[in-house]
């Protein structure tokens, strides 16, 4: 392996570690990785494949291998799998392949031949890129349908905390513009009750997420309605106070 | 066999030597793309009108398959073009899960497994377990891949996933495309048994799926190949990688490693037969059975019981269907939902034109079994257990493990199949007037592959499992909708963690994988499904106070959806349940409120479709 070489793969071996370490947004952190994980992987592999599709094989199932095997490993140390462990499992894999491979010095002529494209090479590169354009299109209308079905209309309404002497309550609403007023009432014929001032909900397509405290003085079970025009949209109960009986501890 | 097969020049007899290219390879390869595109289409109309177009979704699957086979069939392409042009068509097909579903896992056996990944990032821990399926965690080698690739690369847990399965299908294509060209010594026969692999019920839905098996099957295909290649001959350490390869499936999934182990031994056996060793075989086959038996004896705790509950199901169904019992009904869901005529039909067919070829094959098989390798051998015995596949249908029970079985079949049949059509010489002695013996052109086989791949998705559940959609009650994707997902991750946000819940199949799910409660399952919590659900499907309220006490419940999730359909899979929570196998009609929207009337018990959540209920001051004894 020359010189150039080896300093190209130290410092991809040294890339992950410090993607990891960094983690810089994940357009860079990503590609930066799977290259230094290929590199390392193929390296590996190298001489049990002559041609590109056994060693994208061997590539590709090393590499599972390897991260099922490296992750069965972490786990027997006391930290486990996170972040820097995985790095550093990874940094003394890819050193190990380095060392194991220095007599492995990669080809890099077939890089010649793509400078100049022409004839049946050239059409086809024409065909692939007007596929890859139609395959990144796929993608965008994909999330683009994911999107407007996350922009239906929904509305839910749920209790979020309490104190001894009040509760808040929560309205998340996506797609609905309505006026609403929160109507809380003591059960079973006890004396209490609340009534909030009318408030707007206006929620778009992305949503929106309101809190009310709704104060709840006198134990036993409450029914807290969300009413919009006089009829109850959504309703929860609560118990507030001890009671006996409760299986939970 | 090498001997009877047409060899790759052959194949691209009246092309340069060296030329990997034909002029169609271009317009196939945006074909191909036009069939993701197409089924990217097709969710997004799915989403916004409510249902996927049947029939439309197979023409674009059809657009990425039928190009790509009658290409790879082609002459006219060398045998490099050929590979990745198979290679291109499978990731491709892969890719047409991810365009429907492209933000996060919808199916149920992904949010298991989902579950599991979660689980080891948050704790940093394997075998943590996980009440959805117990026996994933002690399984869990997707998921480490997976965890290990989102923290080097600090992509999401979902991308992560979604880029393993991508590298395990690359592995899965080019590992039998590599298999069968070292039996055969045919690249062309290679590529076609992957098309055939391509034509299996599992492959376009269940073995995409981020699921454990679909990571195992692969690898196990892997082990298959490393095996095959050459190494230092002698040395005991040469078996290391094979070594690896099988504890990787090992700790991946308990089926698919014990199907592994079993083709080490039947291929070790098949060798001393034909009298031509494989290098390292032996060794590779006694270190994968110790193994896989470590492992099992270590995951015994979880394994036992649920192949033991997936054994008893299935002999029971068998004795049922022997005994004269009716079995479940053909192309058709639990909730009446029915597949189109010309859906049948094709599946039939492909059934028919599947069973021809065997017969033949295995005949070849028989007449010249002193001139197979033991490869070969082994590869024919896994073909011959095909009629299982279809045979399995019978039931709704036993139609889950021979579906799951074709993972394995189709490598056999893709191989008895390529190696039959690419065959040199007469098939045998009467093959010139035999009935078995068909025009070798090139439209027959892509025919019968179109029909094989349409009629084998077919095979693989109704419509609306493939896609978006409008909501149904207890079906998988169709029921992991924003309504469900609002109120996972309320949970996920707002209640006490890890605390004993109860709900149906899809939001029990939901709420362990975004809620991060401990859903109560019969396998992990050996509650008795048949009265614990009574909680949410039966009217009758008398004993619901009592039950919740006996079972310790604190969280109970009713979705009122549940009265509007009978449950397109069967179940609503899970087998066994309330009226399990007689119901004729769903519950009542009343029994999903009923704990609105339970003293103490509180509802904290209300979207509309689904409360939460907090059950934690509810008195154990009913009030007077």
């Amino acid at each position: 392996m020359r010189p150039v070489e080896v300093i190209v793969r130290l410092a991809l071996i040294a890339a992950l570690p410090a993607v990891v370490a960094v983690s810089p947004v994940g357009w860079v952190a990503a590609p930066v990785a799977l290259v230094a994980i290929a590199a390392t992987a193929e390296l590996a592999v190298r001489p049990y494949a002559d041609d590109p599709a056994s060693r994208l094989l061997l590539v590709c199932g090393a590499v599972v291998t390897v991260l099922i095997l490296a992750g069965l490993a972490l786990n027997l140390l006391p930290w486990g799998l996170t972040r820097l462990t995985w790095a550093v499992a990874w940094l003394v894999i890819s050193l190990a392949v380095l060392v194991w491979r220095r007599g492995s010095a990669t080809d890099l002529s077939w890089l010649r031949g793509l400078g100049r494209p022409r004839g049946p090479g050239l059409s086809l590169g024409l065909w692939m890129t007007a596929a890859a354009v139609i395959l990144v299109g796929a993608v965008l209308l994909a999330q683009a349908g994911v999107r407007n079905w996350d922009r239906k209309p929904v509305l839910a309404f749920s209790v979020v905390s309490r104190t001894t002497q009040s509760v808040v309550v929560q309205i998340q609403a996506t797609s609905i513009t309505d006026r609403y007023r929160i109507v809380a009432t003591r059960q079973q014929n006890q004396p209490g009750h609340y009534t909030s001032k009318p408030f707007t909900v206006a929620a778009g397509g992305t949503g929106v997420q309101l809190e009310e405290q709704v104060p709840l003085s006198g134990t036993g079970q409450w029914s807290i309605d969300l009413q919009s025009g006089g009829t109850t949209v959504r309703k929860l109960l609560v118990v507030m106070g001890a009671t006996a009986g409760g299986q939970q501890s | 066999m090498s001997a009877s097969l047409t060899d790759s020049s052959r194949l691209a007899a009246g092309q340069p030597a060296g030329a990997t290219g034909s002029p169609w390879t271009g317009p196939v390869v945006v074909l191909v793309a036009l069939g993701v595109l197409g089924q990217s289409w097709l969710g997004e109309v799915a989403r916004a009108s409510g249902s996927l177009s049947a029939p439309l979704w197979y023409l674009t699957l059809c657009l990425i398959f039928v190009p790509s086979a009658a290409l790879i069939m082609s002459p006219r392409l060398g045998d490099r073009g050929r590979v990745w042009l198979t290679l291109y068509m499978a990731m491709a097909l892969l890719a047409t899960r991810f365009v429907l579903y492209p933000n996060q896992f919808a199916y149920h056996d992904e949010l298991i497994n989902y579950r599991v990944l979660l689980t080891i990032l948050s704790t940093h821990h394997l075998f943590h377990p996980n009440s959805l399926l117990p026996d994933t965690a002690d399984y869990p080698g997707l998921q480490v891949a997976t965890a290990g690739l989102h923290q080097l690369t600090g992509l999401s847990p979902h991308l992560s996933g979604i880029v393993v399965l991508f590298a395990v299908r690359v592995v899965m294509t080019l590992a039998i495309v590599r298999i069968i060209e070292r039996i055969t010594g045919s690249v062309p026969a290679g590529c076609l048994a992957a098309a055939i692999y391509a034509t299996n019920p599992q492959y376009v839905f269940f073995n995409s799926q981020f699921s454990y098996q679909s990571a195992a099957l692969p690898l196990a295909f892997f082990g298959v190949y490393v095996v095959s290649v050459r190494r230092e001959p002698g040395r005991l350490l040469s078996i290391v990688p094979g070594a690896a390869v099988v504890l990787a499936v090992a700790a991946s999934h308990h089926l698919t490693s014990l199907a592994l182990v079993l083709v080490l031994w039947v291929w070790y056996l098949a060798t001393r037969v034909t009298r031509r060793p494989v290098p390292r075989l032996l060794p590779l086959a006694v270190v994968s059975v110790l193994i896989v038996a470590a492992w099992t004896w270590m995951a015994r705790a979880v394994i036992v019981p649920y192949i033991g509950e997936i054994t008893k199901n299935n002999v029971l169904t068998i004795v049922h269907l022997a005994t004269g019992g009716g079995g479940h009904a053909f192309f058709s869901d639990a909730a009446g939902d029915k597949n189109p005529l010309w859906e049948e039909v094709v599946s039939l067919l492909s059934v028919l034109l599947i069973a021809c070829t065997l017969v033949p094959s295995l005949l070849l098989a028989v007449v010249r079994y002193r001139r197979l390798t033991a490869a070969a051998l082994v590869l024919f015995a896994i073909a011959a257990i095909y009629p299982a596949v279809p045979a399995g249908h019978l039931a709704s029970v036993t139609a889950e493990i021979s579906d799951r079985a074709a993972g394995f079949v189709f490598v056999g049949l893709g191989f008895i199949v390529a190696a039959w059509w690419l065959r040199d010489e007469p098939f045998h002695r009467h093959a010139r007037t035999s009935p078995f013996t068909v025009a070798r052109r090139p439209w027959v086989i892509i025919a019968g592959l179109t029909v094989c791949f349409v009629g084998g998705t077919v095979l693989s559940g109704p419509d609306w499992i493939y896609g978006p959609g409008r909501y149904l009650v207890s079906a998988d994707n169709r029921s992991v909708d924003q309504l469900a997902l609002q109120a996972a991750n309320w949970e996920g946000r707002y209640l006490t963690p890890g605390q004993r819940t109860y709900s149906d199949r899809v939001n029990g799910s939901l709420a362990s994988v975004y809620g991060n409660e401990n859903v109560l399952t019969p396998l992990a919590d050996h509650i008795q499904e048949g009265s614990v659900s009574n909680l949410l499907l039966s009217p009758d309220r008398t004993p619901d106070q009592a039950l919740a006490c006996s079972i310790r419940l604190r969280y109970l999730i009713a979705d009122q959806r549940l009265a509007t359909s009978l449950p397109h899979l069967g179940i609503y929570v899970d087998n066994g349940e309330f009226q399990y196998g007689q119901r004729t009609s769903p519950p009542t929207p009343s029994t999903l409120t009923k704990f609105d009337d339970a003293r103490d018990a509180q509802r904290l959540f209300d979207n509309g479709a689904i409360r939460v209920y907090d059950l934690k001051d509810m008195p154990c004894v009913p009030s007077k």
